[in-house]
């Protein structure tokens, strides 16, 4: 009961914090200097074909009325149309998210498996043969960038030993991709039971997620190591062992009081993995909302970034509710 | 209140504790040969500076750092041979109350569970039965606490009382032996001076055995009946507070007393400062740990490492000058 109470008043604050953000983000690319109806009218247009251009996007009206337009539209569902796909926003976004939400949760959670694992291995068993990996491990991954990486893999697992499918795309060019669902193909041809095209999506997440993986979980090994350290040496943890409790008892209170921050630290990687993948999908050619939004910037496809923005924070500030609501159940003194 | 037949609650004979440093063959000599005795309701002080071994010798005697050699009598067992359930049995009655008391509490827990589990673990160790919630309201009453603490977190106590609740936690077990390691360094005067009262008072109550392990000198003559006087991991002076704070017989403990502010402004000090550093624990020096900064050393402390010498008692000093004079 209580709990719903903290998920319903953290919704409320949603809404000025998105109200913000689109005020923010419509000024912004407002700022940058010249008009989206120059870049489309070409060089050579007249003044009065670009002035037409602009009237027709409606960019001759004031930034008040633009931006009163552009909400109510909002309410209704409606994020404009991109000048570019021109496709609805909504469209566009709605093709292209569910691809890099499949992508980057996939990362993450192989991520958090690597670097969680090798994490407390370091921290609790700091002389084992897992700590040593660990360490040596740790510089490694926050040594390349993952676009290098990336290469790496392909080159090898594609190009030298072709074990790996072409990086083209989320599922091969050859079979069609499950009937629409989640719109993540690994869990709409499982749900469809459409297994060729589950085994093609997963064979074409491999190498992207493994890229990912493996530079994302450096940080949160560190993360989880600097804090388990701590908190295996903090005098509370000496006061339990002084005291008697069980070993597991011990490593419990351990992993509990350590693990809160590592929780809120993947949360935020996750927020920061939606922008950060739009490399690798360039690489792939997954065709992920990261993409659609570099070329709407470069574009000056208005609309289609200011619905990218929206869609961006909304996601951030699911994933740190869904971090709160973690807190809540895993830490007592959020709850008083 | 310190007698010296009988009732001795722990002794501690030519404890030694060596690390590895890491990354090394270097050994690092963390206590080197340290005995003592404490009786039943006696404090002993532990005084040095930082990393003369204080500390090591507190997790030491309780067994939480695995001493290298020596041995450990507490009442009639060698804490050095029990095996781990046999040690473990005993944990409770042997308890810790650390210097940081933020660090010190778990901070997912309230008061109330935090005592608990020190209970329970009590009595499931020692199969009696405990009225948890009746001592749980005693030791709080103890310690000066009122009862609607008992909810709260440690975040939400101030450094006074999170110690408090430390101390009760400690005293809930019924123990016979309590190792304060620097309890009140990281609190404020006036509720130091709280704290010391409130120890002094359990003691007295429950005749509770403390060692207490501090640098700051004032609050170890307020609170010790004894005091030992570390330097690089052994003991250079032993003796009653009377004896080591009036009539300070090792030249480092000369140093030490010298350095106490005394409130009387008609009072000349007469500081007598030293030179240089501790050395360091990897590499022990040949003769006399002290020699180097000591202003009456001479050639014998260069090469000979002087013994612990009784001068008479219970006064024992471990210096070729006090003891060949």
């Amino acid at each position: 009961m209580n709990l719903l109470k903290f998920i319903a008043k953290r919704v409320l604050i949603f809404i000025p914090q998105l109200f913000a953000v689109l005020l923010v983000t419509f000024l912004l690319i407002r700022l940058i200097p010249g008009s989206p109806a120059e870049a489309m009218a070409g060089s050579f247009a007249t003044d009065e074909v670009v002035a037409a251009i602009e009237e027709k996007m409606g960019l001759d009206k004031s930034l008040t009325t633009q931006f009163v337009m552009y909400v109510e539209d909002l309410f209704h569902g409606d994020m404009g149309t991109s000048w570019y796909t021109s496709n609805p926003v909504t469209k566009d976004i709605a093709q292209r998210f569910p691809a890099t939400l499949e992508l980057i949760t996939y990362s993450l959670l192989l991520a958090v498996i690597i670097g969680v694992f090798f994490g407390l291995a370091t921290s609790f068993r700091p002389n084992s043969i897992g700590a040593r990996l660990g360490k040596g491990y740790s510089l490694l991954a926050g040594a390349m960038p993952e676009f290098w990486i990336a290469l790496l893999l392909i080159f090898a697992f594609y190009v030298t030993w072709d074990i790996a499918p072409a990086p083209l795309g989320r599922i091969s060019l050859s079979i069609s991709p499950p009937k629409t669902i989640t719109g993540m193909y690994t869990i709409d041809a499982l749900l469809t039971g459409n297994m060729r095209a589950f085994k093609s999506a997963a064979s074409q997440l491999v190498l992207p997620v493994v890229t990912l993986g493996l530079c994302y979980s450096g940080p949160i090994m560190k993360m989880t190591r600097t804090i388990m350290s701590d908190v295996v040496n903090a005098n509370y943890v000496w006061y339990a062992r002084a005291c008697g409790l069980p070993t597991k008892k011990v490593n419990r209170y351990v992993i509990r009081n350590g693990l809160t921050p590592v929780v809120t630290f993947i949360g935020v990687q996750y927020g920061y993995l939606f922008g950060a993948a739009t490399l690798i999908e360039q690489i792939f050619g997954w065709g992920g909302i990261g993409q659609y939004a570099v070329s709407a910037v470069t574009n000056k496809d208005y609309a289609a970034i200011q619905g990218f923005m929206l869609v961006a924070a909304l996601f951030c500030m699911i994933i740190y509710l869904v971090v709160d609501i973690i807190y809540y159940i895993i830490d007592p003194r959020s709850r008083a | 209140m310190a007698s010296d037949n009988g009732n001795i609650v722990l002794e501690v004979k030519n404890l030694v504790k060596e690390f590895k440093a890491p990354g090394s063959k270097a050994v690092v000599h963390a206590i080197n040969d340290v005995s003592f005795e404490l009786h039943r309701g006696e404090t002993l002080g532990l005084i040095g500076e930082s990393g003369s071994g204080k500390t090591t010798v507190g997790r030491c005697i309780l067994r939480l750092i695995e001493p290298t050699s020596g041995s450990i009598m507490y009442k009639d067992m060698d804490l050095m041979k029990l095996s781990g359930k046999e040690l473990r049995k005993l944990r409770p009655d042997m308890q810790m109350v650390f210097q940081d008391p933020s660090n010190a509490l778990n901070p997912k827990m309230n008061v109330e569970n935090t005592l608990l589990d020190t209970l329970n673990i009590k009595a499931k160790l020692s199969g009696e039965k405990l009225d948890t919630d009746a001592i749980i309201k005693k030791v709080l009453d103890q310690v000066a606490m009122e009862e609607d603490y008992r909810l709260r977190y440690p975040a939400e106590m101030s450094g006074g009382y999170q110690q408090r609740v430390c101390i009760a936690r400690a005293i809930c077990a019924d123990p016979t032996l309590v190792v304060l390691d620097e309890p009140t360094s990281a609190l404020d005067l006036p509720v130091c001076a709280g704290i010391l009262d409130l120890l002094r008072r359990l003691q007295e109550e429950l005749g509770i055995a403390y060692i207490y392990i501090s640098h700051d000198l004032t609050t170890i003559k307020y609170i010790c009946h004894r005091v030992a006087v570390m330097y690089l991991g052994e003991f250079v002076e032993v003796g009653s507070i009377d004896q080591v704070f009036n009539t300070p017989m090792h030249p480092y403990s000369n140093a030490l007393m010298s350095s106490v502010m005394v409130p009387d402004p008609t009072k000349k000090a007469e500081v007598v400062t030293l030179e240089g550093e501790i050395p360091s624990p990897i590499n022990l020096p040949q003769g006399c740990f002290f020699a180097a900064r000591c202003p009456k050393a001479t050639e014998e402390c260069f090469k000979n490492h002087p013994q612990m010498v009784d001068m008479g008692g219970g006064h024992k000093v471990r210096c070729h000058r006090v003891t060949s004079e």
